[in-house]
């Protein structure tokens, strides 16, 4: 059985925790929540066109049949596009690569690579137009990424601190 | 003091600024717009042509649209059955004669992906309908790429039913080839169920089953009787041993005809790559996967094993199947046509629920879905698999690519008008906020009598009238990854109380906010002939697989004296884990999941019974990176969906349940998940749409009112 499901220490400790709360605290709280949760970094700059492209319609005012992505990078730098194990093309720093595919025909599943940087996965869409900004970065600033796991320091055991009382050392 | 903030601060957060989350988490850009975004003036909707007859013309006022501009007239000519022989007739006649058009065309998509325009005649594309036109008809994957050649989609689980040519080509196909070995059939109806066996513990089975056999032997023997049956009349303590022998006899046998029976419909044995080939006998993950595709081809909701529907559709003639196939695809496309959503699915004990007419009878609510299924079926000669089997012979193949079909089907019942006062209500049925493991971190039962159900309410003549009640789900426990990288177990609630339905989306996207675990946000795929990792964007849509389904309504709180509408993420939506809907332990992460094709049907059926302004396609350019396995991953969104917008919007109530277990209120923080290690005491709770995506935050008490924040 649950036993005494509040009593048990995760929820403690929460909850306990909890009944500390005040106006200052929570102030303090905000400010240290701010600190402590890294958010993912600030995504590139969104593409002027990646999603709000005119519709390249002909006089007729149908849609062109094919639609023009381009790629680039940031920093600007040289880089090879992959698609599977087909070479799309090379971006240098002042030629983004541009390519040409029939509208409507499913997305682009790409690898950017550029020496030195971390490789980026990522799509191009073929519904309209658009532009694909990459934000590449230094292998040595992994640790700047979302999702990069923080090491376990020694002689941890389990995140959970040890109870010092019958209570957890909590206030009731 | 990591711990203090994780706890407060979901009470900081109560004060803090509104953003639009998600229920599967923060939704972020990916919610539509908030009322304050919308346009100010609103965008007309021409829908296709009304699909109508003059008993109840489906079809909900359009505001902002002029009546007819961008909509073609039904045109054309139309199939017709009359005194056992085919005719053509003019659609617009048929209209007029009181006839409904089926459209049984194989570009036939529900009302939610139907072509639509704007005021000027201009078409709204909607990103999705292609893809969904596409894998109805075996052309396309679910990224909207060519299928490979020889691969089939099998997706009415997931919403998508096979196109009439698809459904045509079956049938010519299995015209001459049963599948169903006569011979055999006697070994498939003679188990229930065949118990699964996983190919590790084969051989321990045999020798279990080895031995039983041997000690009856040995008892038989002892007891001097000829026969095992003899022996338990004397000893019938012994009948469980044998009668497990008989059992695993019979299942064996039907095993045999199970691998028969899919290898004949082209299910199993495919594979040529030799760890992944079938090893009779076994159930394997060929096996496994054959399966599946015979259920997902079927419509059968079960796991994936050997279960009493699967076997009672293995059992059955092709052609048979074949037929409940088209029936099931017809079904849909005829309520759409006629504009119905009754299903049979309100009545108890004492049948289906009544109402009184303005005439002072009392009628019951009747199972439009199914009385107009047959009588359309019937009147196309569609009934029997025969008749099927001959229609689909009398016309080729492309006759489907347009083909409309005009049925007479009986009125509609009174209260069908062009503007229904409709609400949703969700009642959340048994409830734990207990977390689902004790304090040695034991796994513990949370069972429930009464599960969570969406009951479509109508308000008729001072009369509340269901007209639909399906299962759904409601939040609970799941895990969730914290600032540091670390899953955590967090209660993600359904808020209770009164909300209301402004929006709805047809190929919606789900933004995957940042406490998604980051394993599940990738996956692998062939990519131009090379295995490639790719961001998991089945699970975010467009798409039958993504976290929305294919169709999705936003609650919210409105918001009052000009401020924005309070939206904590909770959806209503369709659900490729159909499994989650209808199992005894299945949760969302908040929000109320229905199999897509229901959610179809109900977003279809309050959209042409609404009044609503179309405002077509959402673009967005949402860009998000993250790390995995030490490549960076970035998720590109262009848009939102499709938007339809509901004015008046849709009142929805969402009621509490009853509440079990010790904790009557619902835990707000990251809890460690047993047996893992942590760096540290939990984080706080993310961002402020974070926090309280999925109903962490504060929630309206039942039947009561809510501040907008």
């Amino acid at each position: 059985m649950i036993g005494s499901v509040i009593g048990s220490a995760r929820l403690r400790l929460g909850m306990g925790m909890g009944l500390l709360g005040s106006v200052a605290a929570i102030s303090i709280a905000f400010a240290v929540a701010r600190a402590e949760n890294k958010p993912p970094p600030p995504a590139p700059p969104a593409d002027a066109d990646s999603a709000t492209a005119p519709t390249e319609e002909s006089p007729t005012g149908t849609p062109a049949p094919t639609v023009k992505i381009v790629f680039k990078i940031i920093p600007p730098g040289n880089a090879t596009v992959m698609w599977g194990k087909k070479r799309l093309g090379l971006i240098k720093p002042k030629a983004p690569l541009i390519i040409q595919r029939p509208r409507d025909s499913g997305p682009l599943d790409v690898i950017v690579r550029s020496a030195g940087y971390v490789p980026v996965h990522t799509r191009a869409y073929t519904f309209t137009n658009s532009t694909v900004a990459v934000k590449i970065t230094p292998l040595d600033q992994k640790n700047t990424l979302y999702g990069y796991r923080e090491e376990i320091p020694p002689d941890v055991d389990g995140g959970v601190p040890r109870p010092t009382g019958p209570d957890g050392g909590l206030p009731p | 003091m990591a711990t203090a903030v994780a706890v407060l601060l979901p009470v900081i957060m109560t004060f803090g600024a509104v953003t639009i989350v998600g229920c599967k988490g923060a939704g972020g850009p990916g919610a539509p717009p908030t009322r304050a975004d919308e346009p100010v003036a609103p965008r007309g909707d021409s829908a296709p042509a009304p699909r109508s007859t003059p008993d109840g013309a489906p079809g909900a006022p359009v505001s902002g649209a002029k009546a007819g501009v961008g909509a073609p007239a039904e045109t054309g000519r139309v199939l017709l059955w009359t005194d056992g022989q085919e005719r053509w007739m003019d659609a617009q006649a048929a209209v007029a004669a009181g006839y409904t058009l089926i459209d049984l065309g194989d570009d036939w998509t529900p009302y939610i992906f139907a072509e639509q325009h704007d005021e000027n005649g201009r078409l709204l594309p909607n990103r999705y309908r292609r893809v969904f036109i596409g894998l109805a008809n075996n052309t396309l994957d679910r990224d909207g790429q060519p299928l490979e050649p020889g691969d089939k989609n099998y997706l009415e689980l997931y919403g998508i039913f096979p196109s009439t040519s698809v459904l045509r080509a079956r049938f010519l196909e299995d015209e001459n080839k049963s599948c169903l070995d006569a011979a055999g059939q006697p070994a498939l109806e003679a188990v229930e169920t065949v118990a699964y066996v996983s190919p590790e513990d084969i051989r321990k089975a045999e020798k279990k089953l080895a031995r039983i056999r041997k000690e009856l032997e040995e008892a038989r023997h002892k007891a001097r009787v000829k026969t095992l049956e003899e022996l338990v009349a004397k000893k019938p303590d012994l009948e469980p041993k044998l009668k497990l022998l008989e059992r695993r006899a019979a299942e064996k046998l039907a095993m045999a005809e199970v691998e028969k029976r899919l290898t004949c419909e082209g299910l199993l044995g495919l594979d040529r790559k030799k760890d992944k080939r079938h090893q009779t006998g076994v159930y394997d993950d060929a096996m496994k996967l054959a399966v599946r595709n015979f259920q997902q081809k079927n419509m059968i909701y079960e796991a994936n094993y050997l279960r009493r529907k699967t076997m009672d559709a293995l059992a059955r003639p092709t052609l048979d199947n074949d037929h409940d196939a088209l029936m099931r695809g017809l079904r849909e496309r005829v309520v759409d046509a006629a504009g119905v959503i009754e299903d049979g699915t309100t009545g108890g004990k004492n049948g289906p629920p009544q109402f009184v007419t303005a005439s002072g009878q009392r009628e019951a609510v009747r199972n439009l879905a199914e009385e107009y299924t047959k009588v359309a079926a019937t009147q196309l000669g569609l009934d029997t698999p025969a008749g099927a089997l001959a229609f689909f012979k009398r016309h080729p193949a492309a006759d489907f690519r347009h083909l409309r079909a005009a049925v007479k089907l009986p009125p509609r019942p009174e209260y069908h008008a062009p503007h229904m006062e409709l609400s949703i209500v969700v009642d959340r049925g048994d409830v734990w906020y207990d977390p689902p493991f004790d304090d040695n971190d034991k796994w513990v039962v949370q069972p429930r009598k009464r599960y969570p159900s969406l009951t479509l309410m109508l308000r008729y003549r001072e009369q509340n009238i269901p007209l639909t009640r399906w299962r759904t789900t409601i939040g609970g426990w799941r895990s969730e990854q914290a600032s540091n990288g670390y899953e955590y177990y967090r209660y993600k609630g359904s808020d209770i109380g009164p909300r209301v339905i402004r929006t709805v989306t047809s190929g919606p996207v789900w933004i995957a906010p940042a406490s998604t675990p980051i394993r599940s946000l990738t996956k692998g795929k062939i990519i131009n002939g090379n295995w490639q990792s790719v961001v998991n964007y089945d699970e975010l849509g467009p798409g039958y697989l993504s976290a929305y389904g294919v169709v999705a309504g936003y609650f919210v709180v409105p918001g009052k004296e000009g401020r924005s509408d309070f939206d904590n993420g909770i959806r209503a939506h369709g659900s490729s884990d159909y499994l989650s809907i209808y199992s005894t332990n299945g949760y969302s992460h908040g929000c109320h999941r229905l199999p897509n094709h229901l959610a179809i049907r109900m977003y279809d059926f309050l959209l042409r019974h609404r009044t609503k302004t179309v405002e077509g396609d959402s673009p967005m350019g949402f860009n998000r990176q993250f790390l995995w396995k030490d490549n960076v991953y970035e998720m590109r969104i262009p848009s939102r969906g499709f938007i339809f917008k509901l004015e008046p919007p849709l009142p929805v109530n969402v009621l509490e349940g009853e509440i079990k277990g010790d904790a009557k209120k619902p835990f707000q923080g990251y809890v460690p998940k047993p047996g893992v290690k942590y760096p540290g005491p939990p984080p706080a709770v993310g961002s402020a749409a974070e926090g309280r995506a999925g109903g962490a935050g504060p929630s309206a008490p039942a039947g009561g009112g809510e501040e907008s924040p």
